[in-house]
């Protein structure tokens, strides 16, 4: 199978994918490319969203709210407010932009070595099915695809409906989104694409261990909510602790 | 088994492409137009006190400047700039002497006069003393009549001489009156109780009188007990504006504090008029704002100085419970252009304002070009009217606002009063200002937000 026909069968037939994958000769490009495919489209992404007036809008009152926050909790004085309504006015916009450009290279990069450690550790210690770390790796890199492909969707979904926020999850039919509101986190999660890509490193991850695919979805998905709550419920915390 | 998975594939791929293609066509397709961030209000009723606001000086009611009639030099000037004078009392003293002499030499003339005048005299006795005894001997015919000629006419020589010297006696005592009045008038009284406001002149400064020129002004004497406020007032304003009428009166020097005043006089010309008396004046003159001149005395006792900047809260209408909307609601926009298709439409009224925004503006401006083609023959008045801006206000109709033409009263500081196209308890937008004044429009999808400091400033 070519790298080509790996990029995309990995949306049809993960396994057959993976499977190919366990027997043959370690290849880079099984995660550096779809890492670059993602890093590229991120990129094309925020451009088109950020020349939207309606996003512009949005961040502009995302920072106004977070700063009326602080001064209605007594945290900023009217004077501060108003110096970091002016900061955020000046350096808010570019902040949101700088953010666009350096994240995905950060997500591109650590979420094939992250994921495959985790496919690793899952599948060699707790499978008894050992394989090398790179596999892992590439197994991760490749289902990347399907992040890649939820770029493309979530970025249409944006300018579809006018909400940043606006993703394949749950969180689509929340009108008035809230990024601190805590269900309405917990809406994002219920993501149908993270779900796929869950379900395609579980074949992978079963492929590579020999396990079956329902005890590596088990484990994947297990993981992904431990992760995912821990995540949530550090954001509370915070916010609890800061007054966010 | 290679089958299967063909057309597994092929449905998955062709799903995956059909949902991207779907949304790519709404994505491209969407009327992608931002949501304004507004503050909304509802149309309530209010009393209002119609204000007009004015800004000027204050000078005091009674104000007397003092010039000379005569010239000379000032030799003695006992007062200074702010000084308390009472009436009567020296101000100036212009260097008397060549008055003096000017008496002098019209007494002289005087005396003169009367010298001659009694030579008249003299001679007209003599003259009539020669008339009388030759007129007797002129009956009895001893005396030819040629003779009797020349002492007729000598007596009537005589008389008219002293007839002349009485009018030579005459002039020469009006003389003598001027003179001795134009060396009154080189001592000058305070002419009322007041204070010295402005002193222009020095001691030992020569002055020119106003006899034949506009004469020096040596100094400006004011009453300070009664002070008034002079605010001018721009043209649409002053119409409605009455002796009688109240007025809150701030006066720079005197922060934070309101004094009470009256309106007591308005002036019937404009000051461009005033200066020139030429209402085709300059361009320049032409373009600056027309305003006319209130006097507003004061109430309250304070120690007012003429020429502090005062600003007046003019208060000309009072209306209550009427429908209101806040200031910053009311803004103007174009007349949207009649569409071609909708039928001419007749009557006086204004469409209904709860009626899609479009509609109300198009049907007003209907109106207005109906009206209008009723004047045959009148092309530019009718492309004017179709150009004039309307008063508008953006009324709430779910996710989207509508413009609302309205006829707006009277305002106060914060509402202004609608007499028509809205009702009461319809949700209007009452901000941001930038919102208001650029962003709406008809069909425009807002939402309900806090206010942004920044437009807060703005508006303000």
């Amino acid at each position: 199978m070519s790298l080509a026909g790996r990029l995309m069968n990995v949306f049809a037939a993960p396994g057959d994918v993976f499977g190919e994958v366990k027997t043959a000769a370690p290849s880079v490009a099984n995660w550096l490319v779809p890492a670059i495919l993602f890093m590229v489209l991120s990129w094309l992404s925020a451009g088109l969203i950020f020349s939207q007036p309606a996003i512009r809008q949005q961040i502009s009152e995302l920072s106004t709210k977070a700063i009326d926050r602080q001064v209605e909790k007594g945290k900023l004085s009217s004077a501060q407010a108003e110096q970091a309504r002016a900061m955020a006015e000046k350096f808010g916009g570019v902040g949101y932009k700088i953010g666009a450009v350096v994240a995905p290279i950060f997500m591109a990069f650590i979420s094939p070595f992250f994921g495959g450690l985790i496919l690793w550790l899952v599948g060699s210690f707790v499978l008894k099915g050992p394989f090398p770390y790179m596999k892992a790796v590439e197994v991760a890199g490749l289902s990347n695809m399907i992040l890649a492909l939820n770029v493309v969707a979530k970025t249409l979904l944006i300018l579809i409906t006018g909400n940043l926020f606006a993703s394949t999850s749950l969180a689509l039919l929340v009108k008035d989104f809230d990024p601190q509101n805590t269900f309405h986190s917990l809406l994002t999660m219920m993501d149908v694409m993270v779900f796929w890509l869950l379900t395609v490193r579980a074949i992978g991850l079963a492929r590579l261990s020999g396990a079956s695919v329902g005890k590596a979805a088990l484990w994947i998905f297990g993981i992904w909510i431990a992760i995912t709550g821990t995540i949530i419920g550090f954001g509370v915390a915070v916010r609890a602790a800061f007054g966010g | 088994m290679a089958k299967p998975k063909k057309r597994r594939k092929l449905i998955i791929f062709s799903a995956i492409g059909l949902v991207l293609v779907i949304l790519i066509l709404l994505a491209v397709f969407k009327k992608r137009e931002p949501v304004i961030i507004v503050q909304t209000e509802k149309v309530a009723r209010h009393s209002l006190t119609n204000i007009v606001i004015a800004n000027g000086k204050i000078q005091p009611v009674v104000q007397v400047t003092i010039s000379p009639e005569v010239s000379g030099e000032i030799i003695e000037l006992p007062v200074k700039e702010g000084q308390q004078v009472k009436k009567d009392d020296l101000l100036v003293k212009i260097n008397p002497d060549i008055y003096v002499a000017m008496v002098s030499q019209a007494k002289a003339g005087y005396e003169s006069s009367l010298a001659a005048k009694a030579s008249a005299e003299a001679n007209l006795e003599k003259a009539q003393a020669d008339y009388d005894r030759n007129l007797e001997l002129f009956h009895q015919k001893l005396l030819s009549e040629s003779d009797f000629i020349g002492f007729k006419s000598a007596r009537k020589v005589a008389k008219a001489q002293l007839d002349s010297a009485d009018d030579q006696v005459n002039v020469a005592k009006a003389n003598v009156d001027s003179a001795e009045e134009q060396l009154n008038r080189t001592t000058i009284s305070s002419p009322l109780d007041g204070t010295i406001s402005k002193l222009n002149s020095q001691l030992g400064e020569r002055v020119l009188g106003t006899v034949q020129n506009a004469g020096t002004i040596i100094m400006i004497i004011s009453d300070l007990n009664q002070m008034e406020a002079r605010v001018d007032v721009g043209e649409m304003d002053v119409v409605g504006i009455k002796p009688g009428q109240q007025a809150r009166l701030e006066v720079d020097a005197f922060k934070d504090r309101k004094f009470s005043g009256t309106v007591t006089d308005v002036a019937s010309s404009s000051k461009d008029s005033n200066q020139t008396g030429n209402y085709s004046s300059s361009s320049s003159q032409s373009q600056e704002a027309t305003k006319f001149q209130i006097r507003i005395r004061l109430n309250d006792k304070e120690s007012f100085r003429p020429g502090m900047s005062v600003s007046a809260d003019i208060e000309t209408e009072y209306r209550t419970n009427v429908l209101t909307v806040p200031l910053a609601s009311v803004t103007t926009r174009p007349p949207k252009p009649p569409k071609k298709t909708d039928p001419p439409k007749t009557g006086g009224t204004n469409a209904p304002a709860a009626k899609s925004g479009t509609n109300a503006v198009v049907s007003s401006n209907a109106v207005a070009s109906s009206n209008v083609a009723t004047n045959s023959g009148a092309p530019d008045k009718k492309s004017k009217e179709s150009s004039k801006m309307l008063d508008v206000v953006f009324a709430v109709a779910g996710d989207h606002v509508d413009v609302v033409p309205v006829k707006i009263g009277i305002c106060d500081d914060n509402y202004w009063e609608i007499t028509d196209g809205l009702t009461n308890g319809q949700e209007i937008v009452s901000g941001g200002y930038r919102a208001i004044s650029r962003d709406l429009d008809d069909g425009k999808k807002i939402k309900r937000g806090t206010p942004d400091k920044g437009e807060a400033k703005e508006a303000k």
